[in-house]
């Protein structure tokens, strides 16, 4: 969970595009545009933003090609990058979205539910769990849908590329009854999350885009393999508490998709910790691998992630 | 067992953390954390914290309690050695709070 830059240029926070749209202003403009162009607009901005940012940013295209390649080379094509570019804006737009839905409408807006009783399992054993995903679909909409269902429910995140939309996405989560814990910075962050786990909450984090070496494993995709955070495989053994591997996508209604895959325990094994943290982290990519493979065009990742030696690395 | 010296906590911290550089050298009162002293981050925090509760039964449950037991290995050690003088006189140190030496 360290978070300082690495200076490594997969690092997408450094990316000027990145750093003007990550700013409290812009997601202030985003929800004005939504009240005012409603859903059509923002149908029409998507696109026409997607469009713009591919003709500028060629070589962002050649790395979600090449990611959407190691998944299924014969879906890596510029249509595919494209309409991932278009699913991206519009997972931004829906920020709108969701800032203007009431709450008691908020499950208005999803639609299918897979798996949802596996988090229901563990309250009922008065236990939480490490909910983890990988950047997949509007997956920012999962705090509020999962603490809508009775679930208590923190997100763990990095920090924003500024103090000021740190808070102002903590305070938009908190609207939802959603608690924000922010990595980094401090190094007893930790012991927040230990905190909200023997509170019986469920705490998100994300799993497919580690910052540094010392906090990945490679995993397996069917043509490549990929860097994947140890952190959550790590919490979990540390505190004892099952990971539940998570998705949302968006469906072609247009609503919002939950998935709950089973609860990965511990090993109880006698491996060593090292050796558990591999295992369970391997256990924890296996069952999110197969969502990021139904839907590559929501799996959002602008740089290349194939690590060197990977079948489908350097092509596409 | 419950034998506290910078040995042990060197060693502790060896078996537990992502230890980028030379901890036999390490002063006692170099910081764990950030650039100027070990570098270790917040997963090691926790990490030291669940090897001491294996190994001295006290339990360093909060962000408040942690930054005040893992300044240094000097501070860690002189921590650990009040917590279990503390619980030795029958408080019991059931939690970070409870253990947690008035510093």
């Amino acid at each position: 969970m360290q978070t300082t830059d690495s200076g490594d240029s997969r690092d997408y926070r450094k990316r000027s595009f990145y750093r003007w749209l990550y700013t409290p202003r812009s997601f202030l403009l985003i929800l004005k545009a939504w009240r005012v162009l409603g859903a059509r607009g923002a149908w029409v901005i998507s696109r026409f933003l997607a469009l713009s940012f591919a003709v500028i940013h060629p070589q962002t295209i050649r790395a979600i090609r090449s990611n959407i390649a190691l998944l299924d080379p014969d879906r890596a094509t510029f249509g595919a990058a494209f309409r991932l570019l278009v699913n991206q804006s519009e997972c931004i737009s829906s920020f709108g979205r969701l800032a203007t839905v009431p709450p008691d409408a908020l499950m208005g807006l999803i639609g299918e539910q897979h798996g949802i009783e596996h988090l229901e399992g563990l309250r009922r054993e008065g236990r939480g769990g490490l909910l983890v995903t990988g950047h997949l679909g509007f997956f920012e909409i999962g705090g509020p849908v999962i603490t809508s269902l009775g679930f208590p429910m923190t997100v763990l995140t990095f920090r924003e590329p500024t103090p000021e939309l740190t808070r102002w996405r903590s305070e938009f989560r908190a609207r939802w009854g959603v608690g924000t814990i922010v990595v980094g910075s401090d190094p007893f962050s930790a012991f927040e999350v230990v905190q909200a786990i023997r509170k019986g909450h469920f705490v998100a984090m994300l799993a497919d885009r580690p910052y540094n070496a010392e906090d990945m494993l490679p995993v397996d995709l069917p043509h490549g393999r990929i860097p994947f955070s140890k952190g959550p495989a790590l919490l979990s053994i540390l505190t004892g508490t099952p990971v539940v591997p998570v998705g949302i996508t968006t469906g072609p209604d247009g609503k919002f998709c939950v998935e709950s895959k089973a609860p990965v325990f511990p090993p109880s094994g006698s491996e060593s910790r090292e050796e558990a943290i591999a295992l369970m982290t391997k256990r924890i990519a296996a069952a999110l691998i197969p969502m990021f493979l139904k839907e590559p065009e929501q799996w959002y990742h602008f740089a290349p992630l194939g690590l060197p030696g990977s079948a489908t690395s350097s092509r596409a | 067992m419950n034998e506290v010296t910078t040995d042990i906590l060197k060693q502790l911290i060896r078996e537990n953390c992502m230890v980028r550089s030379d901890l036999a050298s390490l002063s006692e009162d170099a910081p764990l954390f950030g650039p100027e002293g070990l570098g270790l981050d917040s997963l090691d925090a926790l990490q030291i914290t669940m090897a001491v509760e294996k190994r001295y039964g006290i339990v360093i449950a909060d962000p408040a309690t942690a930054r005040s037991a893992l300044g240094s290995i000097r501070v860690l050690r002189d921590w650990i050695t009040h917590a279990l003088e503390i619980s030795s006189r029958g408080m019991a140190a059931t939690s970070g709070e409870a253990a947690s030496p008035d510093r």
